[in-house]
């Protein structure tokens, strides 16, 4: 072997012994390493689902203080983005009418969270079934400097501005008015007492 | 003078030190080919065997013209520096007088000041901020200490370095190589700013960095520091003075300095030296083992590859490539002294975590990075899950031989565990219809792409010299799906990954005859393994005397009967199962094994077993007479069988009895056959 060969043999070790390090790093969630950290709960998250595999058809609740839920036999998994939560809600046919109490006496499962694989576009693992996602905005990495001279502005609450369809239509009819209004003397006699 | 380059060394006190030096330098003159003089300026010494010293030395014979001036008062360090700017005639070295300079140091400085546009160049020390060695190269050669071993030192930086040069916002001051277009260009050190010492070099390198000239680190040499003697206890103060100074003149200074820390452009340099310290003996063979896991991982396949390895140790060295979830990864662990391996690893070039396709390029590409790496006299695939079917294209060019340990059947199927739904064994049917049902349900996949996945491994079937197997049956099954030559399979038990001093010694008969039947379901608890038809048996005995436990995680949910003890060392199983008071160990997964660990582990602890009719449980089940097979299929089949041995308990000491007299070898006892098998030879025994 040449020389020139034995020192890019070198150099080549010694590039792949740091980018062992720095990858290190970011596995440990050093840093650079909240990717890394998202990675490992998703892999932890794939191993509950597989484990947590319930017979049935999965179904999307609603407790009174909004948070929405799949129920997946005797599980329930929080669905945290809004977005996510409506989409799951027009899959399913709609949100099924469950107690707060019934809620809250299943198991907390895995949380329905979005995926993101090179291979195939961002999804949702829902019954044991992959639901590839159309119509999520994707995050565009920055390296970290390049806006934070900008000042910043209120939170943009994403989840709370979505709601389901079939909420939605429900608003225009004139019996969710009638309700609304129902509500509204309610909350004022109660205020008065 | 009329030199090239002139050495300047500016003197105050310590005379060990001083005169370390500047031998060190007449000692090296005469082998350069640089043409240099040396100009040591004695900053009005307060030490009168300096002052001796220097007068003395003036009139040495050396290859350099030598010249001594005195300064009439002290002036400090940075205005004498600039004195010996201003009295050289060309390119300058300031060089502190409490270094030691190696063979060769100049002209490898100055080749690299022959570069374009560079205004410094700065060696690698012991002591120098961002040029200090790394520190398993400080503790190598002793440099902290007393007796460091500097020429040997030297002479490993020279022979292990990259000569990457790379480029650094500022050299530093203790062995500085300085151009003279660059003093030219940007004047000398700021005498009225820094007069004191500590930034001039700094303030300097950041000027000549803005007049478009370069900075470099020379990393083949290496000049011993012994530093922190130039300003003794104003050290700190003196540095952070410069620091506020710097900052105050270069407001960019500071983020581009932690910039330059956090990126260290000597990273790749300074691997490359640590690589150097532990190299591979060349004597000794080389084998790659091709796994799908760190080989630090608690599965059965990563403890049998760590029992072998560590069996094959005294003659063998070993490197690991796995997948990880940005690419690839080579651990090295090689026997460079009387200690533990030393181990590093490697990232390669990859990408997710999960090779999904047939042949990965990527993967393809990683294996052959490490081939290019190192050299390997053998390499052994142990499992090809997230590496796809590339390595064996790979491997068909590599000149050493090629094992292939077959430990799941993912060269048959990608569906390796042959089952459908995790529950129903296919046995490799040559009947492609069930493939045409299961794969699509199991994999996603089709039934074509099946016969392409076939087709392209024995195309490649040639790559591989030796296919070893744990047991005939999984030999069967592979040979099912294709043709080897017969010369090139290899049955090689695995032997125990356990302690055999765990082996029991006599079977205990009251616990056989007087106790409930006790059956331990052992292993992951999934449908896979079992579970389905240990939950049926559980349930048939709820509310008898016949008890069902299960060892180990469960991934599905076991039956309430069932009594669960959780996750377990293999090492404490035996222990356990005579805590529990276990007669027989439970193995009733549909999942045709290959070897079958567990099964191992239950008889080092002397208990007979049940296992499925086909498959490597059953093969040893047979032979060994140390237990009894079912059909996983048939649950009734289990509780048939349990019924009886509930009532026949003599049976359940006969194959106890022979379970404890079961010769059980350990994985060591198998490594010569490896051996050979790397060295391209038999397996003979």
């Amino acid at each position: 072997m040449s020389d020139v060969e034995q020192r890019l043999r070198r150099e080549l070790r010694a590039v792949a012994l740091v980018n062992r390090q720095l990858h290190a790093q970011l596995e440990d969630g050093g840093g650079l390493g909240f990717r890394a950290s998202r990675a490992a709960q998703a892999s932890a998250w794939a191993a509950q689902l597989e484990l947590d595999r319930a017979p049935g058809d999965p179904v999307i609740a609603r407790r009174s203080d909004g948070a929405a839920y799949v129920i997946e036999g005797d599980r329930r998994r929080e669905v945290r983005s809004g977005l996510v939560a409506a989409a799951l809600a027009e899959a399913l046919g709609g949100e099924r009418p469950m107690s707060d109490a019934a809620i809250d006496a299943l198991a907390e499962g895995v949380p329905v969270e979005v995926f993101e694989s090179p291979k195939v576009p961002p999804f949702v693992v829902v019954g044991s079934r992959r639901y590839p996602l159309r119509g999520l905005p994707l995050p565009h990495p920055v390296s970290g400097d390049e806006f934070q001279h900008l000042p910043q502005g209120e939170e943009l609450n994403v989840a709370a501005a979505i709601v389901p369809r079939a909420r939605f239509q429900e608003a225009l009819t004139g019996r969710y008015q009638l309700d609304r209004v129902k509500r509204a003397v309610a909350r004022r006699l109660r205020g008065r007492r | 003078m009329t030199a090239h380059v002139t050495i300047v060394v500016p003197v105050y006190r310590g005379l060990t030190d001083v005169q370390s030096c500047l031998e060190s330098v007449l000692r090296h003159g005469a082998s350069m080919t640089t043409r240099s003089a040396l100009l040591v300026i004695d900053d009005a010494s307060p030490e009168a065997d300096v002052r001796d010293y220097l007068d003395k030395f003036a009139s040495l014979p050396a290859a350099m013209p030598i010249d001594v001036v005195r300064n009439d008062v002290n002036r400090g360090f940075v205005a004498t520096v600039n004195a010996g700017f201003a009295a050289a005639p060309g390119d300058v070295v300031v060089l502190n007088s409490d270094t030691i300079v190696t063979a060769g140091w100049l002209d490898r400085l100055s080749a690299a000041a022959a570069e374009p546009d560079v205004a410094t160049v700065t060696p690698l020390t012991n002591f120098g901020s961002i040029c200090t060695l790394p520190r398993a190269v400080v503790d190598a050669f002793a440099l902290d200490t007393d007796a460091p071993r500097i020429d040997e030192c030297a002479e490993f930086v020279a022979e292990h370095s990259l000569t990457a040069r790379p480029e650094v916002i500022s050299g530093v001051g203790f062995c500085m190589y300085v151009t003279r277009a660059a003093l030219d260009a940007c004047g000398h050190f700021d005498e009225e700013t820094f007069g004191l010492g500590y930034g001039e070099e700094v303030d300097f390198c950041l000027r000549a960095g803005r007049a478009g000239f370069r900075h470099l680190v020379e990393d083949s040499t290496y000049v011993y520091h012994r530093g922190g003697g130039s300003f003794g206890e104003r050290r700190e103060a003196a540095m952070r003075r410069a620091s506020a100074l710097l900052h105050g003149r270069y407001r960019f200074f500071r983020a581009a300095n932690r910039r330059e820390r956090a990126q260290n452009p000597l990273a790749v340099p300074f691997a490359a030296l640590e690589l150097g310290l532990a190299p591979r003996r060349e004597e000794r063979p080389h084998v790659l083992h091709v796994l799908h896991s760190p080989p630090s991982a608690l599965g059965g396949t990563e403890k049998h590859l760590r029992t072998l390895m560590e069996a094959l140790s005294a003659d063998f060295d070993f490197s690991v490539i796995f997948p990880v979830d940005s690419g690839f990864a080579l651990r090295t662990m090689w026997q460079t002294g009387r200690d533990a391996p030393t181990e590093h690893e490697f990232l390669l070039p990859g990408g997710a975590w999960q090779v999904t396709e047939m042949h990965d390029d990527v993967a393809a590409a990683a294996l052959r990075t490490a081939l290019d790496m190192f050299h390997f006299d053998a390499v052994h695939v142990q499992n090809l899950i997230g590496h796809s079917l590339a390595p064996l294209a790979v491997l068909d060019g590599f000149d050493g031989p090629v094992v292939c340990s077959v430990r799941d059947l993912f060269l048959a199927c990608p569906n390796h565990s042959l089952l459908y739904r995790d529950r129903q064994a296919c046995g490799i049917p040559e009947d492609m219809a069930l493939c045409a049902r299961c794969l699509p349900e199991t994999r996603g996949l089709t039934v074509e792409y099946l016969e392409r996945f076939r087709a392209t491994v024995r195309d490649r079937l040639g790559a591989v010299d030796h296919w070893v197997f744990a047991t005939q049956s999984a030999a069967d099954y592979f040979l099912r799906a294709y043709d080897v030559d017969p010369d090139r399979i290899e049955i090689i038990e695995h032997g125990a990954i356990v302690d055999l001093a765990h082996r029991a010694g006599e079977p205990d008969e009251a616990l056989v005859f007087d106790e409930p039947l006790r059956l331990a379901f052992v292993g992951l608890g999934w449908a896979k393994k079992g579970l389905d038809v240990v939950n049926a048996l559980a349930d048939h005995f709820a509310d008898g005397d016949v008890e069902v436990h299960h060892f180990g995680d469960l991934r599905e949910r076991a039956a309430p009967a069932v009594r669960l003890h959780g996750r377990y060392d293999n090492e404490l199983l035996p222990e356990l199962l005579d805590r529990a008071g276990i007669q027989v160990v439970l193995l009733p997964g549909p999942y045709a094994e290959t070897f079958g660990h567990v099964m191992t582990e239950a008889l080092v602890s002397g208990r007979p077993v049940v296992g499925a009719r086909y498959g490597a449980l059953a093969e040893r089940i047979r032979r060994h007479g140390v237990g009894w097979t079912i059909d996983p299929d048939d649950p009734q089949s289990l509780i048939d069988l349990v019924e009886h041995l509930d009532r026949a308990r003599e049976e359940i000491l006969r194959a106890t009895r022979r379970a404890i007299e079961l010769h059980i070898d350990p994985v060591a006892a198998t490594a010569d056959r490896y051996a050979a098998l790397y060295r391209n030879g038999k397996g003979e025994p």
